[in-house]
């Protein structure tokens, strides 16, 4: 079964010929595959159109938020191993800073992002200082109580609109000859997607230096982390707090689009939703993250025609697959077994008890 | 903020709050045992609550003929039909928590899986359960028939006591009474606390793991069954979504209480129960899921493990 | 290794023909087959109900219509845009349905929220709408020449409640409660301000309360004699429930979100004597004779579902004219008139219904009455 197991494994096919590639075949290939993904919007391809939807608006949203999320996600969730369940607490932030300030004052989508972003991070600052003393499940339940506070004080607070929400946010002003419209998605997915790329690209920067290593050691054992020196509070925030920024930024970028938004977009189930593209696709290994939140948020699109059964498709689907690759569809390179805060290693791995 | 409503109605509100709490605990003792042996937060829980409130239905109507329109019943009849659908909610809830054992977790677990897939499975139990009773029930909520008349047995301080609150709080006290002799006395509960302490040496001890873990699962979904046919009778309706809202607070009162601690359970349920009501009348129902979080995260920031902390030694904290 | 890499090379080459090969049809070709009227608002998820009573009065006026017109060329089968009542989902769907050129009219959206997200994608396609739900008073900001709405505003609502409350309450003491939804917030603002000094108290109980026991205390030591719940049928009947249950026998008053008959059922015997207000009315209630065909037929009606078969019909009638494409179907029921079930549609240079009544209802043996139009 182990050796079935690993001959099947892509991501060390994947890894083993990315590290024996010579670095003009690298350098080939990142450009191919950045082009592909910018191409995307013109592909009319009869097996990964949306037949109820619109392709083009569907690879902005679900599909391109979802990832952008996803990988925010994957900081804390996957990298130091926190359990985040109010994540889209981060995202509801960025979309209202965006529409607020967009609605009462002047400034426009640039100047609006990092104060979006500024606003997130702050938040996941005063959230993760006092909370991330907790261990495990304690933390989840905490992060999903903020969460749900965040809505439901956007709900009862009428100066930020209240339960009917912001409408009439500005679009991002033109860039050259692109227009930023409602009717056309092309614009923001290619933003979109910048976004997310130089989001991948600082991750695997930090991932490879101090902070990621860092973090390896909190996720396997916090105690011994603690013990070998490392400042375990401090990382821990710092993941927060960049999981928070990236969610910012998705925030401010869709509300920008969706031109309109209410409370009830921001609710527990986006925080699931994402932390299931995140577990399902491979947790901690972005490859396997960004193909979890494509999957995830994909399917249910394509499947549309279904109508009725769609969502009961999408659970069972979820349960399925978890119980085939319980480590995703693209796990981490070796079969490490992490469980965020709960267990040591040998607890979990091939010791415990058939 | 309305502190005067609060004195006033005081002991009408806490009358009610802990008829609600009766109902958390029950829920959330499921949340509990669950995590003592697992590790684990049952996230399709929620679910296993939900069904038995629709099992409580369909034994009124179908087994005991109960039509909407009929007027209450009394005596006798009364009693067994109330009877009737507490036991079929019961066995309906604690059917469904095994079989979700079944599916989602046992075949992870065996594999040794991480917590967070196993989570994402029972996510998807959940998300699949839910689906199917809306689908099943055309997304509209379902009404109870009016088995028992509901009348004020007395005031006191101007509370009015309702008999089927009394009934509630009473029955739910001796369920869990029943459920901490289970544990405590009965081979299987030393079993559970067996495990919860400490898995492997369990096995090495010749526990039966896999059994354990089935019971585990049934005794929790037999008290939300319980609290399923509880929440029915004194609400009188139901829908597709009743188990996340009821199972976000028992949830949080699971934590509350300390997590993996039966009596933390207990009191956790009681004390968001009252918590909820009070809060609601001095800042507003709209407010009351805030305040009980922010209570929360001040329990949990002075004791990081809830009031009762975990009851099993939890070496590495 | 070798071997991999030819597949990649296959697999690529595959991928590249398929998809390159053709874009996506422009929107403003035409429609070749036969034209389709579609429904936008939530089929699934938790809003479904609303929605599934609005499509049935769709699909009962097409299948009327059609059996009455064998000679239409228009799809028998109606267009279903599910948005889940949700703007986040219909975002992405709204494109698709304004690039689908046999759809050539649009019944909804259903509600507000989504309304904003898809009103300019159809004012940019010329899909012309209209609304049997949304309520929401700005919404010909999004929608403009394309946009109609068959039933009045939030703005004429919730003043016709309150006077509906105050003309049977004497010196009414009224304690307002919402449900924290877009809608019921809004609804209860117009109320709030046409009661003025009448109110004696507010409170808010977010969709999923269960219990009302706070909220049931306050109306108690506020000594309301009348309670308006501007939130839906399913909270609305356990709250009055356990109003009634406390006790308390004072009147409950809401909107139209709780015309339903579902309310009735869920509520019973503490439904009766309850007062309703709504820009709809009940199919039941509008043609007792239709709505028993409509449930011969399959479809049980609900809220607005004689709103939404007006609607269809409306579009039906431009059809039935000659009408063929989005333009002519748009200029036509901006123009002309229907006689509905509900009230005659004329729209206004806004889009909006003019000449119609917010009624009055009362629950009496179990059944929706109609007390007739709310006077001013």
């Amino acid at each position: 079964m182990a050796n079935l197991k690993s001959r099947f494994n892509l991501r060390d096919k994947g890894a083993e010929y990315w590290e024996r590639s010579p670095k003009w075949r690298r350098v080939a290939l990142s450009i191919f595959f950045i082009a592909i993904c910018y191409a995307l919007p013109f592909l009319n391809n009869p097996l990964i159109n949306t037949p109820g939807s619109d392709f083009q608006s569907v690879l902005f949203y679900p599909v391109g938020m979802y990832v952008l999320m996803a990988i925010g996600l994957n900081i804390v969730v996957g990298k130091s191993g926190l359990l985040d369940l109010g994540y889209v607490a981060f995202f509801a932030i960025g979309a209202y800073t965006m529409a607020i300030l967009g609605t009462k004052t002047g400034l426009n989508f640039w100047e609006i992002l990092p104060i979006g972003v500024g606003l997130a991070m702050l938040s996941g600052v005063l959230l993760g200082t006092p909370t991330l003393r907790l261990r495990g499940d304690y933390l989840a339940i905490v992060t999903l109580g903020f969460g749900e506070i965040v809505r439901i004080f956007a709900v009862n607070t009428d100066s930020i609109g209240g339960a009917r929400g912001v409408a009439g946010i500005p679009t991002p002003p033109d860039i050259f000859k692109a227009k930023f419209t409602i009717l056309d998605p092309k614009p923001y997915y290619w933003m979109l997607l910048t976004f997310t790329l130089l989001i991948i690209w600082m991750v695997r920067r930090m991932a490879a230096r101090r902070p990621g290593r860092a973090w390896d050691a909190i996720r396997q054992d916090d105690d011994v982390a603690q013990l070998m020196g490392i400042n375990t509070r401090k990382y821990k925030v710092w993941a927060f707090v960049l999981g928070a920024a990236v969610a910012g930024v998705g925030g401010v970028v869709y509300a920008s689009q969706i031109l309109s938004i209410v409370p009830d977009q921001f609710n527990l189930n986006v925080s699931i939703l994402i932390l299931a593209c995140v577990v399902f696709g491979g947790i901690g290994n972005v490859w396997g993250v960004i193909l979890g939140a494509v999957l995830l948020a994909f399917t249910p699109e394509r499947i549309r025609f279904l109508s009725q059964p769609r969502i009961l498709v999408f659970g069972i689907a979820l349960v399925v697959m978890m119980n085939l690759r319980p480590d995703g569809i693209l796990p981490k390179k070796k079969r490490e077994h992490f469980d965020p805060d709960w267990q040591t290693v040998e607890e979990s791995g091939e010791g415990s008890i058939k | 903020m309305d502190f005067a409503l609060l004195r006033d109605a005081f002991w009408g509100l806490t009358f009610d709050g802990i008829a609600l709490g009766a109902i958390y605990a029950l829920i959330s003792l499921g949340y509990t045992l669950v995590y003592g042996v697992l590790r684990l937060i049952n996230f399709a829980h929620s679910e296993v609550f939900m069904i038995g409130t629709f099992a409580a239905l369909v034994a009124a109507s179908g087994i005991m003929g109960v039509n909407i329109e009929d007027d209450p019943r009394t005596g006798g009849s009364m009693i067994l039909t109330l009877l009737v659908c507490l036991i079929v909610a019961m066995l309906a809830s604690a059917i469904t928590a095994v079989l979700v054992e079944i599916v989602a977790y046992r075949r992870l677990r065996q594999r040794g899986a991480t917590k967070l897939a196993t989570l994402i499975s029972a996510i998807g139990v959940s998300i699949s359960l839910v689906e199917l009773f809306r689908i099943i029930t055309d997304s509209l909520p379902r009404e109870f028939p009016r088995i028992m008349e509901k009348t004020f047995l007395f005031s006191y301080a101007g509370a009015d006591i309702r008999n089927d609150k009394v009934i509630v709080i009473i029955a739910a006290g001796l369920m869990m009474f029943a459920l901490e002799r289970f544990i405590t006395k009965s081979r299987l509960g030393k079993g559970i606390r067996a495990v919860s302490m400490d898995e492997n040496t369990s096995t090495l001890m010749g526990v039966n793991i896999n059994r354990v873990i089935t019971v585990t699962f049934f005794a929790g979904g037999l008290m939300a069954g319980a609290a399923a046919f509880f929440y029915i009778l004194v609400y009188e309706n139901t829908s597709f979504k009743v188990g996340f809202f009821l199972g976000i607070s028992a949830f949080t009162a699971a934590v509350l209480g300390g997590i993996g601690n039966l009596k933390g359970a207990l009191f956790g349920g009681f004390a968001l129960g009252l918590m909820e009501t009070w809060t609601s009348a001095v800042f507003g129902t709209a407010w009351k899921a805030v305040i009980s979080f922010i209570i929360l995260v001040l329990v949990l920031l002075i004791k990081p493990t809830g009031l009762f902390g975990e009851s099993i030694q939890q070496a590495r904290v | 290794m070798k071997k991999n890499r030819v597949l990649a090379v296959v697999a690529a080459v595959a991928i590249a023909t398929t998809s390159f090969v053709a874009f996506a049809p422009s929107a403003s070709a035409a429609c070749s087959s036969k034209l389709k009227i579609a429904y936008q608002g939530p089929l699934t998820g938790p809003e479904a109900a609303l929605g599934i009573n609005e499509l049935n009065g769709v699909k009962f006026a097409l299948k009327k219509f059609l059996a009455a017109n064998k000679s239409a060329n228009v799809d028998p089968v109606v267009y279903e845009v599910d948005d889940q009542g949700d703007p986040a989902v219909a975002g992405p769907i709204a494109p698709k349905v304004a690039a689908e050129e046999c759809v050539v009219a649009l019944v909804g959206p259903a509600y507000s929220g989504a309304s904003k997200v898809s009103l300019p994608v159809y004012l940019s396609a010329g899909l012309p709408i209209i609304t049997p739900s949304a309520t929401n008073p700005t919404l010909y900001d999004f929608g403009k020449s394309i946009f109609h709405r068959a039933v009045l505003t939030d703005d004429y609502q919730g003043p016709a409640l309150a006077r509906l409350v105050t003309s049977k309450v004497k010196n009414a003491k009224v304690f307002l409660v919402n449900d924290a939804t877009d809608y019921s917030v809004g609804l209860a603002k117009t109320v709030d301000i046409t009661l003025a000094g009448r109110l004696v108290g507010k409170d808010t109980t977010p969709t999923g309360t269960t219990d009302f026991t706070a909220t049931i205390a306050k109306i108690k030591k506020a000594k309301a004699t009348a309670v308006i719940y501007t939130g839906y049928f399913s909270q609305a009947a356990v709250f009055v429930k356990q109003l009634r249950d406390s006790g308390s026998k004072i009147v409950f008053a809401a909107g139209d979100g709780v015309l339903d008959d579902q309310f009735i059922k869920l509520a019973r015997k503490s439904a009766e004597g309850v007062l309703l207000s709504a820009p709809a009315i009940p199919m039941e209630t509008a043609n007792a004779k239709l709505a028993a065909e409509m449930v011969k037929a399959g479809w049980k009606p609900g809220v607005y579902t004689t709103e939404s078969y007006d609607a269809a019909n409306f579009f039906f009638d431009a059809i039935k004219a000659g009408n063929t494409d989005r333009a002519s179907i748009n200029k036509y029921v901006s123009t002309k008139s229907h006689k509905g079930l509900s009230k005659v549609l004329k729209f206004d240079a806004q889009g909006e219904v003019s000449g119609a009544d917010v009624n009055g209802f009362v629950i009496k043996n179990g059944k929706i009455v109609l007390l007739g139009a709310i006077k001013a």
